[in-house]
């Protein structure tokens, strides 16, 4: 534990001396929040309705920030460094390492998403709320929405080494990891509130784990009214830590196997 | 002109080179292009579920609206195609130290820069951008004839100048700043502004995005053209985006005196 926290503080003072490139979203959200304010005002008003399924317009403009702040938590660059380290040949050097490249990688991660957290969620959060207040955030949903993104990012990580270890045997991975991107903006709900999907797609959606990497951390942000439930918040963190088991044995068994097979080259 | 018919044939070389080291990972590349055409489908189908589900944008129906989305994507597929690999190049030249290199070289480092963009990656947004307009003006029986193609291929290239133009000033701010990761962020979002017709935007918006920062000529004109509706206004929109270029480029001109060397 001792050497993970060390790797954690390690990687944090590298990433810090970047600070500036986690605090860019400061510039960037409120200009997707303009536009999204702008677009769903004009869907609002066009429709004459006030709720669009199940949205206040409030909430449908800050569902596309509430994936900033979703993404503040589980956002990682695990799998393109994975890609990256294999083509450059500096796995090589991280496998002699006396410390598991998983909680290395892992930890650098943890890292990059406190400076998140600091440099760009919490001033992001000041600024998006001048422009459109969040009427709708509670202490209690927020206290409600922390295991929930937490555990959303550990599914993420996992399943983002999964994706990386890929290019163990294929080198150049990045097709694989742009079919991630996708999966995680169609099936995961980031482009648009999935309440506009049909039934039929939702149904097959609840069978994957990127639905609850974004749509249900995004929910309980928004503390909607489907969150509000005892038992419908224990079902999902049920189903979270499902999922974070199911990928933490598939990540070990994943690596046990490619590892064995790993040739390094590149450098 | 002789350095213009070099720096393109220096483009030509460069697309080349890109095109090759894209097949050096064929698995990558065959997926990437089936990934890149799954892509472009996807805002044309989110239109579709918001059309199906709401009434939609003010001024447009289902079917224009797919128009516009098939328009958008042959639009945002050149510009990959062309610049790219743009920003990439220009955060390396200058983190590296080789932008030095490039001030010595018998051309326009400008030049240079924009001939290094070509990607590859975007050729599944564009062949899919061409079929949704196709099947679009099929299904909305559009008359297009020779004029409105012809002024259909000048808007999308005034397009093309004014996302040139954009790519100038990102390469301004990152020899004056040298790290400023995300920048590119940053643009994209703005440029995001010409992604929707303009009827969802306020009265002085819409009159900024046809002249100041003429974003219009983007999506918003061409989907016109294609509709058959021709407006004085887009003319202003044609001049206001090679201004735009050109003040662009002179910006350029004050930052390279201001050039101090970085990296190596």
């Amino acid at each position: 534990m001792d050497r993970f926290v060390a790797v954690i503080k390690t990687s944090f003072k590298q990433q810090f001396q970047y600070r500036w490139t986690f605090a860019v979203s400061i510039f960037t959200q409120p200009i997707l929040l303009l536009l999204n304010l702008i677009l769903f005002k004009s869907i609002y008003s066009f429709n004459g309705t006030d709720v669009i399924k199940g949205y206040s317009l409030e909430q449908m403009v800050w569902y596309f920030t509430s994936f900033m702040v979703v993404n503040s938590f589980v956002w990682n660059a695990i799998a393109r460094e994975i890609s990256y380290n294999i083509i450059s040949g500096d796995m090589a050097i991280d496998l002699l390492r006396p410390m598991p490249y998983f909680r290395v990688i892992i930890a650098e991660s943890v890292a990059s998403r406190i400076i998140a957290q600091v440099m760009d969620l919490l001033p992001g959060m000041v600024i998006y709320s001048l422009i459109i207040f969040p009427y709708f955030l509670t202490p209690v949903s927020i206290l409600r929405f922390l295991p929930v993104v937490l555990l959303a990012a550990a599914i993420n990580h996992l399943y983002s080494f999964m994706l990386g270890m890929t290019a163990m045997s294929l080198k150049n991975n990045n097709s694989i990891i742009w079919l991630n991107d996708l999966f995680i903006y169609v099936a995961g709900g980031a482009l648009i509130p999935m309440e506009f999907y049909p039934g039929w797609l939702n149904a097959i959606l609840d069978f994957l784990p990127f639905k609850y990497i974004i749509y249900w951390p995004i929910q309980f942000f928004l503390n909607k009214e489907s969150t509000w439930q005892a038992g419908a918040y224990l079902r999902i963190l049920g189903l979270q830590l499902f999922w974070v088991i199911i990928l933490y044995i598939g990540s070990k068994i994943m690596w046990r196997t490619l590892v064995k097979k790993f040739c390094s080259a590149g450098g | 002109m002789r350095k213009i018919f070099r720096l393109f044939e220096l483009f030509i070389w460069n697309s080349r080179l890109a095109i090759a080291r894209s097949m050096e990972y064929k698995f990558n590349f065959i997926l990437g292009s089936f990934i890149s055409i799954v892509f472009s489908s996807i805002g044309p189908v989110l239109q579709y579920l918001i059309f199906t589900q709401t009434k939609g944008f003010p001024g447009w129906n289902l079917d224009q609206i797919i128009l516009f989305q098939g328009v958008l994507l042959i639009v945002l597929g050149l510009r990959t195609m062309f610049f790219g690999e743009l920003q990439g190049f220009v955060y390396q030249l200058v983190r590296r130290g080789d932008f030095d290199r490039l001030l010595l070289k018998p051309y326009p480092p400008m030049g240079i820069i924009l001939a290094s963009g070509f990607s590859m990656s975007s050729l599944g947004s564009i062949l899919g951008g061409l079929v949704i307009t196709v099947y679009s003006i099929i299904k909305l029986e559009l008359h297009v004839g020779i004029i409105q193609c012809g002024l259909f291929v000048l808007f999308i290239a005034a397009g093309l100048a004014l996302f040139m133009a954009l790519d100038v000033l990102f390469a301004c701010i990152v020899i004056i700043l040298v790290q400023m990761g995300r920048l590119n962020e940053f643009f994209n979002f703005i440029a995001r502004f010409g992604e929707y017709p303009l009827s969802i935007y306020p009265n002085a918006l819409r009159l900024a995005f046809i002249t100041v920062v003429p974003f219009a000529v983007w999506v918003n004109i061409p989907a016109q053209l294609l509709l058959g509706s021709f407006d004085a206004y887009m003319l202003y929109s044609l001049v206001f985006c090679f201004a735009f270029l050109f003040v662009c480029l002179k910006v350029w001109g004050l930052c390279l005196r201001k050039y101090t060397s970085a990296g190596g």
